[in-house]
């Protein structure tokens, strides 16, 4: 049905029914009881009529049709909350101003007037004249203004000597509601990594599909060597080797990781399974992390697995020697008499037995010291009560300059150009489950008002001392820019947490205009359209939310279940002996 | 958009006359979208009116089949009614309007025949797909559909924002509408079923009825059938008479029951016999021994099947034949025998492992290895699981009333030819009083398409066991092209314009009258009829049209309406 202007003589409300004839001579005018009708039927003396008012119900009762309206009531309310400041009103000039000027430019080009090239450029705005487009405009620029001031409000832009409180039972709109809510729900955490691709196939556990190269190798090797190297930091050796865009941040990820970020599962949920059993600084953070207790491999009940039993089951320990009998079998394709061994696959060549026993690993891995002599002494391996094999040295785990494990995990998505495979040194820079200032403390809970401070978007001035002030933004002593860079990063991240927002500004600009004096009352014909829309799509979120997170952990833990399944097609160690690549070879220790 | 002055336009259209359109819009469109009220009174805002909206939604949607929709309906209520006996049942009430007509296309209880079409509907839907995970129905995802559409849906808890919705339901054939929507669905549905499922069920009956009452002579050309087909797919089994020996053995054990007369005449048939002495000839059955997999083992007819599969049991014959028979689930195990060990616990729950020194350089191993672990993504445990599940919930039977018109599409073009015949008789066979759909000729396994076959013959008693067998070929229809077999049981044809002659609306014969009506209802899915049938009772109710928009759309969509009749 087009916009055109209805006749309704609805002025005349002394009438119940009245009738005009329309254009096509096959219409007309009918209004009952104050509705105007659309069509009517009669048989049998009996007559129905379908109104304009149901058809407008039909509309509010579906989808589309409610968040038209919840845009419709939402663009009102800004317009009557939100003041059109000096800026906004010199704004919406200059924009209109520019499409007056397009409107010329445009026409000298084409070779038509002002006023058609005008008339187009409206009708792109969705405007009906200069002045519907001035008010589109200006709607616009209050919008911003708003939603800016939304976030400004809601997001913590303190530092971390600040003093703030963060209570878990405050209204939604007072002071950082949803840095908090973000940080409750989404459980950020600040990740650092070193990414060493591989040419490996990541879709298979057969050692056919895990070979890699001789500089693959090597580069492997000596990321682990440097890792160790007391002189050298870790974001030294990430900047060294990383095949990561964050290669230029010292390893630290350009995005905040959380529960839903699209993270491979080992990534993500590698981190949080050291957080939730091996971290000796954290308490119940399987249940924070909501981390799935059982995992069903049949349709037998009994079948069940704990959750928690599969992936310490997967738990590696690589020993540091791993990474010199890399190097020394990196170009090692024949045996010590020059011939092809088992036919010359690749399968059995001795860096691939290495990698694929060592380093094949969907689960956490972790470098420890072993009996190699080259780091019998070299602190940057530690001994962690959870985590550690036992308490002789041997068994210390590799961490960086700073005394933190080094999570290593084999993933990927993809191939080629349109993936990635390969090993991660992952380094948990900031965990949301560790309050720093209560490291070892016992009955430790996490602390919100920590990670708000930890995740504030203020950006320090140029040359600010930052030796108190450590956050997320300020990790990388750096300048104003790359701050800024980084506070974007945590804008966005809590900006995307809740896809529904646009439903947080119509409560906001409702609550402000109370508190501006106003009543604010809702036609009751849209009010339960728009209360039900925002209801049930809150809802579904929701569950949408919860039910992605379960699926992917529950794929996660098949995937482990089946990489420990597979464990014996591995070649073993031995082979590299037997098969002659070296006669005085011994396994790693 | 400006505010717009009506007063004007009305002003503009009484001096003009005609140039003005007729558009209905609600009559509140010049009130406020909100009130928002200060000191001074209520404020003006800019677009604070319905009109806009109602304007936009106008524009992006699609007004005018929502009225035609809802025309169908009101005309259907009235054409066909629903009564409710039970007058406490108001909400469909609201719906209905009493019967116009003589001729009942409800039942009695028309509230409840409307109802269940409404279950049938919803069913359909849950079949159709989307709703599984791991080959199990999860009600919640049907619920999550309807509620992100803006419908009420109730839990199990009749809440409308929770989802308990109970556990979760394997997605095997023929789960009733209560199976799926437990907890009295009827009502935790009621708005859904309401405002989508029944227009629906309207628009078919308003088209049944049109056929019936104007086109009667379509209902006897509808080549109407009732039958129960099972198909058995052959084709990506390795051994390519798999199939062919369960039907010899069923169907020859069933032959040999009902007419050799012998001693042991039932012992090699999975079924029971009825009081006059003649056995069931069951297509569900013949289903379950192919897949070779129950969902409840312990099931007596599940037993029987499984004694039928072995062939034998303590040395005697369980089925005609002797022989231990290939199913869809000996396939799996065949799978498994190269790449797992299986292993049974206390309770009879199987599990498997992978064998030791497989042959990893051997393609059929990692091919299987891929296959069951779905490229490695779970344990063979698991894929075991998912294989099986896929079998049961595999439908393989048809078993229902088909009209030749989108009917039964999926059977090969030669069964179809010979099922809707007008001579369909002369392709039939009554052992005892299960009725065949023969073939044209005898197809042996491993026949091609271009093998002419043996003639079939409806002489089907036999004397001893292996005659029995060899019978089975007359009853059965192989498909080279796909390796498909089919039994075909024809349990009603007598549906053609001879056999519904004086069933039409004037006529006096309440079983023809039942019959015909039900050929209307199945030809009323047809989207064909129901354009006729709309394009009828558009012309024929005194519609009376009061919006230029509307209008026009009706004069170029459905121009019919508009023509004179002949």
């Amino acid at each position: 049905m087009n916009k055109k202007h209805y006749v309704a003589l609805s002025c005349a409300a002394l009438m119940s029914l009245v009738s005009l004839a329309g254009c096509s001579q096959n219409t007309t005018a009918l209004e009952i009881d104050g509705e105007q009708v659309i069509v009517s039927i009669e048989n049998d003396g009996s007559k129905e009529t379908y109104t304009a008012n149901d058809l407008f119900g039909k509309y509010l009762s579906t989808t589309s049709g409610a968040s038209a309206a919840f845009d419709a009531v939402y663009n009102v309310l800004i317009r009557k909350g939100v003041p059109i400041t000096q800026e906004i009103s010199n704004e919406v000039a200059t924009q209109v101003a520019e499409i007056q000027q397009d409107a010329n430019d445009n026409a000298s080009t084409n070779g038509t007037t002002y006023n058609e090239e005008l008339s187009k450029l409206l009708e792109s705005n969705n405007a009906d004249d200069l002045s519907d487009l001035s008010k589109i405009k200006e709607l616009n620029l209050q919008k911003s203004k708003f939603e800016d001031d939304y976030y400004e409000n809601q997001i913590f832009e303190g530092t971390m000597t600040d003093s703030i409180t963060a209570s878990e039972n405050e209204n939604q709109f007072s002071q950082y509601y949803l840095s908090k809510e973000f940080i409750k729900n989404e459980n950020p955490y600040h990740i650092r990594h070193i990414l060493v691709k591989v040419s490996s196939s990541g879709d298979s556990f057969l050692p056919a599909a895990q070979t890699i190269s001789a500089d693959e190798a090597k580069k492997l090797a000596n990321t682990i060597k440097d890792l160790a190297s007391p002189s050298i930091t870790y974001g030294q050796v990430a900047q060294s080797y990383s095949d990561d865009g964050s290669v230029s941040s010292f390893g630290s990820l350009n995005e905040i990781m959380g529960r839903t970020t699209g993270y491979v599962d080992e990534f993500k949920f590698g981190v949080f399974q050291f957080d939730a059993y091996h971290n000796g600084n954290v308490t119940d953070g399987a249940a924070t992390l909501g981390i799935p207790e059982k995992v069903r491999v049949s349709d037998n009940d009994t079948n069940s697995v704990n959750a928690k039993d599969v992936m310490d089951s997967c738990v590696k320990y690589i020993p540091y020697s791993v990474a010199d009998q890399l190097l020394q079998y990196a170009e090692t394709t024949k045996d010590i008499d020059g011939a092809n061994v088992k036919d010359g696959k690749e399968t059995y060549y001795p860096r691939n037995i290495l990698f694929n026993y060592y380093f094949n690993n969907h689960g956490l891995s972790f470098i420890v010291r072993g009996e190699a002599e080259s780091v019998v002494n070299n602190e940057n391996f530690k001994h962690f009560d959870n985590l550690s094999q036992s308490n002789e040295k041997k068994d210390d785990i590799l961490c960086d300059e700073n005394g933190r494990p080094i999570l290593v995990t084999r993933a990927g998505t993809g191939s080629g150009d349109s993936g990635y495979q390969g090993i991660h040194f992952i380094l948990i820079e900031n965990s949301p489950l560790v309050n720093e200032e209560n490291l070892g403390k016992e009955g430790y809970t996490y602390s919100v008002e920590q990670e708000l401070k930890y995740y504030s978007i203020n950006v320090p001035r140029t040359n600010a001392d930052i030796s108190k002030d450590k956050r997320y933004v300020t990790f990388i002593d750096s300048q104003r820019g790359d701050y800024s860079d980084r506070a974007g990063e945590i804008e966005s991240a809590i900006k995307s947490y809740d896809s529904n927002i646009r439903f947080r500004f119509y409560e906001k600009i409702q609550d402000d205009l109370k508190n501006q004096g106003y009543t604010v009352k809702l036609d009751d014909r849209i009010a339960n359209s728009i209360n039900t829309y925002i209801s049930s799509t809150r809802a579904q979120s929701a569950l949408s939310r919860k039910d992605n997170y379960e699926d992917s952990w529950e794929a996660y833990l098949r995937k482990l279940i089946t990489q420990k399944e597979f464990e014996g097609t591995k070649i073993a160690l031995n082979n590299i002996k037997e098969l002659k690549f070296d006669a005085n070879y011994q396994d790693a220790k | 958009m400006k505010k717009r002055n009506l007063l004007a336009v009305l002003a503009a259209a009484l001096l003009v006359g005609c140039s003005t359109e007729i558009e209905a819009k609600p009559n509140y469109v010049s009130d406020p979208l909100v009130d928002v009220s200060g000191n001074s009174g209520v404020e003006e805002i800019y677009n604070n009116e319905f009109t806009d909206l109602y304007d936009a939604l106008v524009d992006a949607g699609s007004s005018n089949s929502t009225i035609v929709d809802h025309l169908v309906s009101q005309i259907a209520k009235r054409e066909i009614g629903v009564s409710s006996s039970d007058p406490e049942k108001a909400d469909l009430d609201k719906l209905s309007y009493p019967s116009l007509n003589s001729v009942k296309f409800l039942g009695d209880d028309s509230e409840e025949e409307f109802q269940k079409l409404m279950d049938d509907y919803m069913v359909d839907l849950v079949y159709g797909g989307g709703y599984t995970k791991n080959s199990y129905f999860q009600e919640e995802k049907f619920a999550r559909e309807q509620r992100d559409a803006l419908y009420t849906v109730l839990d199990h808890d009749n809440e409308a924002l929770n989802e308990n919705f109970g556990e979760d339901l394997l997605l095997v054939p023929d789960l009733t509408f209560d199976e799926l929507f437990p907890e009295n669905g009827r009502e935790r549905y009621k708005d859904y079923r309401y405002k989508v499922v029944a227009p629906v069920i309207y628009k078919r009956l308003l088209t049944a009825k049109y056929l019936y009452q104007n086109k009667y002579k379509v209902l006897g050309r509808a080549a109407a059938r009732n039958v129960r087909i099972v198909e058995l797919d052959n084709s990506s089994i390795k051994d390519k008479t798999a199939a062919i020996r369960t039907i010899n053995n069923y169907i020859g054990g069933f032959l040999y029951a009902e007419t050799s007369g012998a001693n042991d005449a039932a012992t090699y048939f999975p079924g029971t016999a009825d009081s006059d002495g003649h056995y069931n000839f069951s297509v569900d059955s013949i289903a379950n021994i192919w897949k070779g997999v129950w969902e409840d083992d312990e099931d007596p007819q599940a037993i029987k099947e499984k004694d039928f599969i072995d062939g034998t049991k303590e040395g005697t014959k369980t089925n005609i034949s002797g022989e231990k028979l290939y199913t869809r689930a000996t396939a799996i195990d065949e799978d498994l025998d190269k790449i797992a060990t299986k292993s049974t616990d206390l309770e009879g729950n199987d599990s498997y492992t992978l064998k030791e020194g497989l042959d990893l350089d051997n393609a059929t191993i990692t091919d299987t290895l891929s296959k069951y672990t779905g490229s490695y993504a779970y344990p063979v445990d698991w894929g075991v699981t998912l294989a099986k599940r896929e079998i049961l919930i595999d439908d393989l039977v048809e078993d229902d009333f088909f009209v030749e018109k989108n009917g039964l599409t999926n059977l090969p073009s030669s069964i179809r030819s010979r099922l809707f015949s007008m001579n369909v008789a002369n392709n039939l066979v009554t052992v005892g009083k299960t009725t065949f759909l023969m073939p044209e000729k005898k197809i042996n396994p491993g026949s091609t398409s271009d093998d002419e076959g043996e003639e079939t013959t409806k002489n089907l008693v036999c004397t001893d066991t292996a005659s029995c067998i060899s019978q089975a070929a007359n009853l059965y229809h192989y498909d080279a092209d796909s390796s498909r077999y089919f039994v075909v049981l024809v349990d009603q044809y007598d549906y053609s314009t001879a056999d519904l002659s004086g069933g039409d609306q004037d006529g006096t014969d309440t079983a023809k009258k039942a019959k015909a009506i039900e050929i209307a209802k199945i030809l009323g899915e047809n989207s064909s009829y129901q354009q006729d049938a709309l394009i009828h009772y558009f012309k024929e109710y005194n519609i009376a049209y009061h919006d230029d928009d509307f209008y026009s759309y009706l004069e170029t969509t459905y121009p019919d309406i508009f023509e004179e009749d002949e």
